[in-house]
Order: C-alpha cells, then sequence, then structure tokens
C-alpha cells in the first residue's frame, strides 16, 4: 500500500480523527510495515472462495414489536459533557 | 425545455411499528426531546441492536404492494459517516441485499397507464433531528427519532417530468398508506423524497449527469424543486457549461437548491455488513402471511368501483383517499346494497363532518353496518333524510345499532292521515298571508307552508304525502 | 492453604457451609490489593466500599441458605464490561470518567449468581494489544517479574489471578486478549465459542470476534465460571440459543481416547524451543491419560495475522465511530465547530495503537481498498474456518503454542507495531473461526517465566477442552507466581482469621 501522507489524511479525515505533523508521519510509517506485510494476502488464491463476514450459522433474531416505555431521559443526560433544555448540545451545524 | 427530463426518485418512508426497529422504545411522533431514547438506540457503548421482526414485515408488505421481488436471504450492513443527528456514527442499512427489489407501481398521466420501475427497497433506521436555538450555545440534538424504522424505496430513472414524479410520489404514498406500513405524514417527516434529475437531448439513449435534491417533504416541493431543477440545468447546458454531479439542497421558502457536496466530496460510506446482526431469512411461510395481510390496492379498487359499481372516476378517487373510508363505503354499500347511495352518504356527509373535526383523524367513527343501515332507513322510507343525517350525528363515535336508535328518537316517518290532516289545518289557519299569496298564484308559498308542516311534524312526515295532502287541502280553499 | 490460594469451588463450598464469611475473604483480597495492587497495577477502579455492602448483604442471604452459586465469591471485570454506577474506561482517557447507566449481560449473570466485584481490571485501550502497555492507565507488570509486561489485552484479568488479587476474573477474547496473558501470567484461560456468551454490555472492539471468558488459577475453577457464564441472551442478536451442558461435574472425566492433533503450521520456524517442548510435554502428558496424538495441517492459518488484523480493525473503525464527545466520554474543550469537536474529541481521547487500528480499519473499508483488503481477508478467513473445520474431521481437538515467545520486557516491542501483532500468530485464527479455545499453563521457561499451551476445538466443546486441560494441569501442576506465594505482612494481614 501507499500510505503516503495524502493516504494518511484522507483516511484520518474519514475516521474524523485530528491527528498532528508528527503522528501523521508515524503513522505513515507504521501502516506502510503492517500493509507490506499483508502484501502475502495478494499472493493467496482465494479462487470461487466466498467471504466469511461471521462464523455463525443464527439466522432470524428478531424481537417481537413490543415497546416499553421506560424512560431514561435524565439518566442518559446526566452521562452527556453538555446538555440543554433535554438535548445534547453540540456547536452550530451549518448545513 | 429542449431537452427531455429524466428523473428518479428515493423515497423514504417510517415505518407505523409501536417500537423502534433496533430497541423498545416507542416510536412516537411529538414526545419531548429525548423521552424516548434508550442506551441501545443512543449507541451507547457496549450495546446491540435487536432487529423488530415487524418492521421486516412491513417492509416485504410494502414490496409485493408494489410488485417487488422480495429476497429470500438479506442481510443488514453499516453505512459510516459521522453526523450530529446519528449516534454510532453509522447508519444501519442494508447495501447490496435489500428485503425487496424488481418492482413497480403504476401512475396514470395524461390519461395513458405508465409503470415506473422500482429498483430496491431496503430497510434502515433513521436519524435524530437538530434543533436550531436562536438562544441556546449551539445546535440541539433530539434523538427521539433515533433508530425509528425506516424504508427506502428507489425508483429507476422511469420518470419524464416533475409532474409523473409527483404521481409517482402520490402512488407510492397511498400504497403505504393502504398497506398500514406509514402514515405518510409527510409534515411530520415520516414520507421524504430525494430527486434525482438530469436532462438529455430528446432521442438520446445515455443519460446525462445527474444531480440529487435532498430531502423533498411535501409533493409540492418535489413538483417545485423538479421544475427548478430542470430549468436550472438547463440554462447551464445552454450556457454551454457542464453539469457536475453533486447533491444539492432544496430550499422551499426561496424555490431555490443550493450546491452541498459535489461527487469528488462525494462520501466514501465503507459498507460492511453488520457484524452485531444475523442475516434474515424469509421463507415462504412467512412471505404467504404477510401476503394475506394485504389489503386490495387503491389502484384496483378505483377500477373495481367504476367497473363494477358503476361509480364515477372523480368518486371513485375520493372514495379511495383513505383505506378507512374505502373500507366503510364497500362495508356500507354491501349492506345497503346502493353503492350510489353508500358513495354519497360519505362523500357528502361522513368527509364533511371528518373535516370538521377539531382534531385530525382517519377513522370515520361510523361502521360500514351502521351507515348502510341508516341508508337502508332512508332508501326504504322510513326515515327521512333529514332524520337520516340525525341519526348519523347521534351514531358516529358509538357502537349504537341505528335500528335501535329510530325508535328511542323517535324518527319513523308519520304516516297517520289525520295527525297529517290535523297539521296542516293548523298551518293554514296560523298564515293566512301564505295562503293569500298561493292563490295569488306565488309558488314559494307551497313550499313556505310545506316547511311549517314538516317543521310542526318534527322531520318525520313523508314529504310526498305532506306536500299531496297540502295541495289538496289548498286547491279545496 | 491462604484465602488467596484457596480455588473458586472450595470457597463457594466454604461460604456455603458457613467456614467462612464472605465479608472476610472480601476483606483478605481488598487488604491483598494494598500491598500489591500497586506493583502490578492490575486494577483500574477499586470498588472497596461497594465490594464489602455486597459483601455484608450477601452474608445475610448466606446465612439464610440463600444465594446463587457463586454466593460470596469476590471476582474482577475487565474494564470493558458495563457496571452500571461504576465507571468503565476502557483503559482510554475516552472513556475515563464513564458511568455506564446499564449493566452487561455477563455482569448480571454474576451478580445474580452472588459474586462480589472488587472492582474493574486494566486493559489495552478497547483490548486492542498483546501487551497490556497501551493502557491510559499504565501497564500492568507481571506478577512473576515485574519487569516484564502481563501480555494483553486482558493483561489486568491474567495478573489479578496470577497475583492473588482475585479469585478469578473476566476477560475479553478478540484475537488472544484471554489466552496471550494467561500463558504469560501462568493462569488458566478460556475464549469460548463465538456466540457461547452474550456480548451485551461489552464494550465493543471487533463485533465478529469478540466473546467474553474466564481466567482462573485452574482447570476446575474456570469450568465453575463457564458454567454461569454461557447462556442465551436474547439482548445480543449473535448469541446462541444453546442449551449448554454443565462443564464443571464432567472436567474430571478424562480423556481416554480422545484425538489430539498437532497443526504442523503451529510449530514451524519462529517458536521458542522452550516453548516447543513445554507443549510437546503437554501433549505427552495427554497421551499418558490415554488420548491418540497425530499431526494435522491448517494451512490458511498462516495468513491469519493479516486477515485478522483487516478485519478486527475495520470493524473497529466503525465500532469506535460513535466516541465522538456529544453523549458521553472525552469532549475536546478546543473545539469551536461540528467538524472540529469530532476531530480534536476523537485526537485527543484515543491513544496511539487505537489510532493505528482506525485508520488501518478505515483504509481497508475505504473505497478503492475495500475488495483488496477487506473482502480479500473475509474470504481467507473462510479459508481458515474451512481448515480448522476439515482438521476436526479426524480430531477432537488441537494443541498449539499459545505465543512465540514467553513475556518480554516492557517496553521492548512497543515502537514497533507490526512485531507486536506478529505475537499474535497463534491465537488469531481461532477468532477468525470462531472456535472455544482453552489456555493451561505447562512449565516455565529458563528464565522463570509461565509457558501456556493452547487447546483449539470444535465450536461449542468447551466441555472437552476442559477435560483435556484438567488431564494436562493434573499431570504437570498448577502454577503459582511469586506473588501469589507470598504472603502479607502480619499486620496488614489481620483481617486474616
Amino acid at each position: 500500500m501507499q500510505a503516503d501522507e495524502k493516504t494518511i489524511s484522507y483516511v484520518a479525515n474519514l475516521a474524523a480523527l485530528h491527528l498532528t505533523q508528527e503522528e501523521k508521519e508515524h503513522y505513515s510509517r507504521d501502516l506502510v510495515a503492517i500493509m507490506n506485510y499483508m502484501e502475502e494476502l495478494m499472493a493467496i488464491d482465494t479462487g470461487d472462495v466466498q467471504p466469511m463476514e461471521h462464523v455463525l450459522s443464527i439466522r432470524n433474531a428478531l424481537r417481537e414489536d413490543v415497546a416499553s416505555n421506560t424512560d431514561m431521559r435524565d439518566k442518559l443526560l446526566a452521562v452527556a459533557p453538555k446538555t440543554e433544555e433535554g438535548c445534547y448540545l453540540v456547536p452550530n451545524v451549518v448545513e | 425545455m429542449n431537452h427531455e427530463i429524466v428523473i428518479g426518485l428515493e423515497i423514504h418512508a417510517e415505518l407505523r411499528t409501536a417500537s423502534k426497529v433496533f430497541c423498545s422504545c416507542a416510536n412516537e411522533f411529538g414526545v419531548e426531546p429525548n423521552r424516548r431514547t434508550c442506551p441501545v438506540c443512543l449507541g451507547m457503548p457496549g450495546t446491540l441492536p435487536v432487529m423488530n421482526k415487524k418492521a421486516v414485515s412491513y417492509a416485504i408488505k410494502a414490496g409485493l404492494a408494489m410488485n417487488c421481488t422480495i429476497s429470500s436471504f438479506s442481510k443488514m450492513d453499516r453505512k459510516n459517516y459521522f453526523y450530529p443527528d446519528m449516534c454510532k456514527a453509522y447508519q444501519i442499512s442494508q447495501f447490496d441485499l435489500p428485503f425487496c427489489r424488481d418492482g413497480y407501481v403504476e401512475i396514470e398521466i395524461d390519461g395513458q397507464k405508465k409503470r415506473i420501475g422500482i429498483e430496491r427497497i431496503h430497510l434502515e433506521e433513521d436519524a435524530g433531528k437538530l434543533n436550531h436555538d436562536p438562544f441556546a450555545q449551539g445546535t440541539l440534538v433530539d434523538y427521539n427519532r433515533c433508530g425509528v424504522p425506516l424504508i427506502e424505496i428507489v425508483s429507476r430513472p422511469d420518470m419524464r417530468s416533475p409532474e409523473e414524479a409527483k404521481l409517482f410520489m402520490e402512488a407510492v404514498k397511498e400504497i403505504l398508506e393502504f398497506t398500514g406500513v406509514s402514515d405518510c405524514k409527510m409534515q411530520e417527516g415520516s414520507l421524504r423524497a430525494d430527486v434525482n434529475l438530469s436532462l438529455r437531448p430528446y432521442g438520446q439513449k445515455e443519460f446525462g449527469t445527474r444531480t440529487e435534491m435532498k430531502n423533498l417533504n411535501s409533493l409540492r416541493a418535489v413538483l417545485r424543486a423538479g421544475y427548478a431543477e430542470a430549468a436550472r440545468q438547463e440554462a447551464q447546458i445552454l450556457a454551454g457549461k457542464n453539469i457536475p454531479q453533486e447533491t444539492r439542497r432544496w430550499d422551499d421558502n426561496k424555490g431555490e437548491s443550493f450546491s452541498m457536496r459535489s461527487k469528488e466530496e462525494a462520501m466514501d460510506y465503507r459498507y460492511f455488513p453488520e457484524p452485531d446482526l444475523v442475516p434474515v431469512v424469509i421463507n415462504d411461510a412467512w412471505l404467504e402471511a404477510v401476503r394475506k395481510e394485504l389489503p386490495e390496492l387503491p389502484q384496483a379498487r378505483r377500477v373495481r368501483y367504476q367497473e363494477t359499481l358503476g361509480i364515477p372516476a372523480y368518486d371513485a378517487t375520493l372514495l379511495t383517499s383513505t383505506i378507512q373510508i374505502a373500507d366503510l363505503f364497500e362495508s356500507a354499500a354491501d349492506i345497503c346494497g346502493n353503492a350510489k347511495a353508500a358513495s354519497n352518504w360519505i362523500m357528502g356527509e361522513i368527509l364533511r363532518r371528518m373535516k370538521e373535526q377539531e382534531e385530525e383523524s382517519l377513522e370515520p367513527g361510523i361502521s360500514g353496518p351502521q351507515l348502510g343501515t341508516i341508508i337502508v332507513l332512508v332508501e326504504k322510507g322510513e326515515i327521512t333524510q333529514t332524520s337520516g343525517k340525525k341519526l348519523l350525528d347521534t351514531v358516529i363515535g358509538t357502537e349504537v345499532d341505528p335500528n335501535v336508535l329510530v325508535d328511542r328518537l323517535n324518527l319513523r316517518i308519520q304516516r297517520d292521515e289525520g295527525a297529517i290532516t290535523a297539521v296542516i289545518a293548523q298551518v293554514l289557519e296560523k298564515n293566512p298571508q301564505a295562503i293569500l299569496d298561493y292563490q295569488a298564484g306565488k309558488g314559494k308559498a307551497v313550499g313556505f307552508l310545506m316547511g311549517q308542516a314538516m317543521g310542526m311534524l318534527k322531520g318525520k312526515g313523508d314529504p310526498g304525502q305532506v306536500k299531496a295532502a297540502l295541495e289538496e287541502k289548498l286547491k279545496a280553499l | 492453604m491462604e484465602l488467596h490460594q484457596m480455588p473458586v469451588y472450595v470457597l463457594a463450598e466454604k461460604l456455603k457451609k458457613k467456614e467462612l464469611g464472605a465479608r472476610e475473604l472480601t476483606q483478605a483480597y481488598l487488604n491483598r490489593m494494598q500491598t500489591f495492587q500497586p506493583e502490578v497495577n492490575a486494577f483500574i477502579t477499586v470498588t472497596e466500599e461497594k465490594a464489602l455492602a455486597k459483601a455484608e448483604a450477601l452474608q445475610k442471604m448466606l446465612d439464610n441458605d440463600q444465594g446463587g452459586s457463586l454466593a460470596g465469591v469476590p471476582m474482577a471485570f475487565k474494564d470493558n464490561m458495563c457496571t452500571e454506577g461504576v465507571r468503565t474506561t476502557c483503559a482510554s482517557h475516552m472513556l475515563e470518567n464513564f458511568i455506564p447507566p446499564y449493566n452487561a449481560t455477563v455482569v448480571e449473570r454474576f451478580q445474580s449468581a452472588g459474586t462480589i466485584s472488587l472492582g474493574k481490571l486494566n486493559m489495552d485501550e478497547f483490548a486492542m494489544g498483546s501487551s497490556n502497555e497501551n493502557s491510559f492507565f499504565g501497564p500492568v507488570r507481571n506478577p512473576w517479574n515485574g519487569e516484564k509486561v502481563s501480555g494483553g489485552s486482558s493483561g489486568g484479568s491474567a495478573a489479578a489471578v496470577s497475583a492473588g488479587l482475585a479469585p478469578f476474573t473476566l476477560g475479553s477474547d478478540t484475537g488472544g486478549s484471554i489466552r496471550l496473558p494467561a500463558a504469560f501470567c501462568g493462569v488458566v484461560g478460556m475464549k469460548p465459542t463465538y456466540g457461547a456468551v452474550s456480548r451485551f454490555g461489552l464494550v465493543a472492539f471487533a463485533s465478529s470476534l469478540d466473546q467474553i471468558g474466564p481466567l482462573t488459577s485452574n482447570v476446575k475453577d474456570c469450568a465453575l465460571v463457564l458454567d454461569t457464564l454461557m447462556g442465551y441472551d436474547p439482548k445480543d442478536s449473535t448469541s446462541a440459543n444453546v442449551v449448554h451442558e454443565a462443564c464443571f461435574p464432567a472436567v474430571t472425566q478424562g480423556v481416554q481416547g480422545m484425538k489430539i492433533g498437532l497443526a504442523i503450521e503451529y510449530f514451524g520456524a519462529g517458536l521458542n524451543e522452550e516453548i516447543k517442548a513445554s507443549v510437546y510435554g503437554a501433549v505427552k502428558a495427554l497421551e499418558n491419560a490415554g488420548a491418540i496424538s497425530g499431526e494435522c495441517s491448517v494451512p490458511a492459518t498462516e495468513y491469519g495475522i493479516s486477515a485478522y488484523y483487516l478485519l478486527s480493525s475495520a470493524e473497529a473503525s466503525a465500532n469506535l465511530a460513535r466516541y465522538d464527545g456529544i453523549r458521553y466520554g472525552h469532549r475536546s474543550e478546543a473545539a469551536t465547530d461540528m467538524q472540529e469537536l469530532y476531530r480534536f474529541t476523537r485526537g485527543e481521547g484515543f491513544g496511539r495503537e487505537v489510532k493505528n487500528r482506525i485508520l488501518l480499519g478505515t483504509h481497508a473499508l475505504s473505497s478503492g481498498y475495500h475488495d483488496a483488503l477487506y473482502v480479500k481477508a473475509l474470504k481467507v478467513r473462510r479459508m481458515i474456518h474451512d481448515d480448522f473445520a476439515k482438521a476436526f474431521e479426524t480430531y477432537d481437538i488441537l494443541v498449539s503454542p499459545v505465543s512465540p515467545t514467553t513475556a518480554y520486557k516492557i517496553g521492548e516491542k512497543t515502537a514497533d507495531p507490526l512485531q507486536m501483532y506478529l505475537g499474535d500468530v497463534y491465537t488469531v485464527a481461532v477468532n477468525l473461526a470462531g472456535l472455544p479455545a482453552l489456555v493451561v499453563p505447562c512449565g516455565v521457561d529458563a528464565q522463570g517465566m509461565p509457558i501456556g499451551v493452547q487447546l483449539i476445538g470444535k465450536p461449542f466443546s468447551e466441555k472437552k477442552l476442559l477435560q483435556a486441560g484438567y488431564a494436562i494441569e493434573a499431570a504437570l501442576g498448577q502454577l503459582v507466581s511469586p506473588m501469589a506465594s507470598q504472603l502479607l505482612k502480619q499486620a496488614e494481614g489481620s483481617a486474616r482469621i
């Protein structure tokens, strides 16, 4: 992989991670080493092997449509860093 | 327009389940902020989603109603992006294996039927709401809507005018309402659409570059945004400019759209299978159970009303405005054996009464048998039209049998000749001027005297009988 | 025998028979913590008051012959399991002050069984790490040698048991995070079959791989704890709705005729010779007890590291996206707009290795790399799964080392993440295939550091693994760390009987 700083910046942006210049440099280094190692995957002939997202054979883990109105708002808001008027407060969102 | 307009729609509809799609919080609109949230829908650390079976059934139902193929094997995926209305920074949605695909919905344009293709219908979770409070030091987030089940209906680019797009949206809305899958309250945001629009020279096969307009929440907005965007694109083309592929936001107040982001900045959603949920297998039994619940759809009903019940097209449309009205009509018509009368009563009396109600409700407040019985009483001449309406007012909101009420309210038509003659005699005695008017050839006088007589009979006289008796008496004077 | 050296099954018995009080037992552990916790740093949070109050309450129940199967037994949770009213940090600055308003299902299960939580255990941040050096609260030190790592990411869970600071603990294992520290600290650790234990309330690292398991000083305890731990949970869609046969009563049933496979890939280059000899010693013990061994091959496991780090990081990149400073956890004070709130909060809140994984995982899922990296890894995952399935057509259990080396020095590998990752070479494939695996101590190296052996089984064959593990333990003996052998001075131990 090309783990150049441009790639790191693109990925960091997708992941909403602020990185310092120094961090960008060492993550580039680390990721290049890791990605080089992972080159081994390219050599494997996976043929028509189906991807395996999950080892489980469980299907249809479903719940019945029953509402339980336990209002936990105050308990939940108490954990939040900033709240106002029963809402979570964030900086102004400009659309 | 020098170009052909090509439109595809993505319609989002909130499902009418009792609880949210992945937790048991109530799916309710208009509750105080964050009173319908829990650790699961807030995506708190360690919490896990569990899928609402009804939501899946509703997605299947919508698919069946729109002639889709239902996938026997589906799964959920994560769509990753950051936005403060979303608690996990990913939306649980469906990427490559939606529940429904390859269907169609029929619209009628200029008297012609046209099929609009449905590419897919998938299930996903709704996001919360951002409230911009001018007095707050920022934006307030309410997550009550977070996790409300949503289906996204993706059409094929089969529409050729904003008018068609609007008709398609209407047709979809009607189907969702009739199937009970969604209440489609556009003003509450439970039905909204993204419009994908492009232009191409007439006769050209390839599509032009499209733009996507997000979150249109009224039929009118779909129409207006469609026309405005077509005009904007054509102006660009005529000015020799390219149309960049981009996402635009429609401002319904200004009647203009604004660029949100270009294709280059397009989101890299990094879809991957949701590892916290397992695949959904829809077997024949499940499919059949949902199929059985499917009501006859409005389009089919309109055709039937016209062709077999002899109802005019316009009336048929009104009668199928909601499933509650359509079902009431069919039941009442069945009981009274007179579809036209049932239609008239519903359009004239029931719909008006519903409109006058303070609180908007889809329920007419009367059952088919109740209405049918009233119609029978009127048609058979047991009670007058006026008494029928009175009876209706009394019956609405109750489960009382109108037959019982007729006698309790003493509404049965007065046919006793002696009584009628006595009333007429009284009326004539009290109104000498009217008699003079009658004799002077003023036809109105009969009507006036009729009214007086009917009033004294408390509306229970048989109008024909009373009129005949009155005229006979007048002539004899 | 000192209280802290007694097995869980003995403690539970004594408590029921009222030969021992819940309060004195709890106090004995808290006393040991005073002395040894600063040395090993196994705990992030010690809930002394809550523990003592709980002990009082449980004693009343025990006095009335009530209480669950483990009534009065102290224990501790890895700090990625949500505990209502007790902070759950995941060893991260991001959740440094996060107090969940709900319990993990496993926490509820153990509360019902009557255990007393002593606190929350140190770990690698968000369970990402193999040495427990990636903790916001500092590394866990190995009770066998304070210079050495405990192994990770459940380092606190292993060290606490090894040091005699808790009779048993719970850890979580995504790619070896129970087994590696168990081997490094000389204790027993089990990663159950994927789906056997509820993940509800376990702060997710990689959802399709994470599994909670016990760490104990001996195999019988492992079985006993597992019997409380395993079970269906409707709150976890990936939880298997199966009836788990009790393991504890079956542990001593022996291994007569059991077929033991040695996968050649697990004994190749890079494996420390002392470890190899020790593992062969464990195999010999099994043979002596009546098991039959043979060679087999699971070739695709060679690619386990690559597949594992891609998949676990990909899932983690999404699982950790929710930490945005809005609803809970750290929030950057420096942010002036929404984008900054995200970027600064996450930049400040996550440690170096966590960011590394998020970047790797985001990259693996991003447009243009998705198929080449993520999907390829999923295919390799199936190959690994199928290789194991094939080996299990012949064998009941596969035996392997846990790690190519014993515990290394703190700081030795921190500069090079890839070297750290390669230490997981024998453990990750088990998670990719969703299999259960048990680690049992089988010796010490020349430096006196413990060596463990890994027993890998078919899905839901925990009982068989425990039987084999017990046979090894019976032949080779339990390991007791120098710290666990160390008794408190009389003054400190005054609460002891």
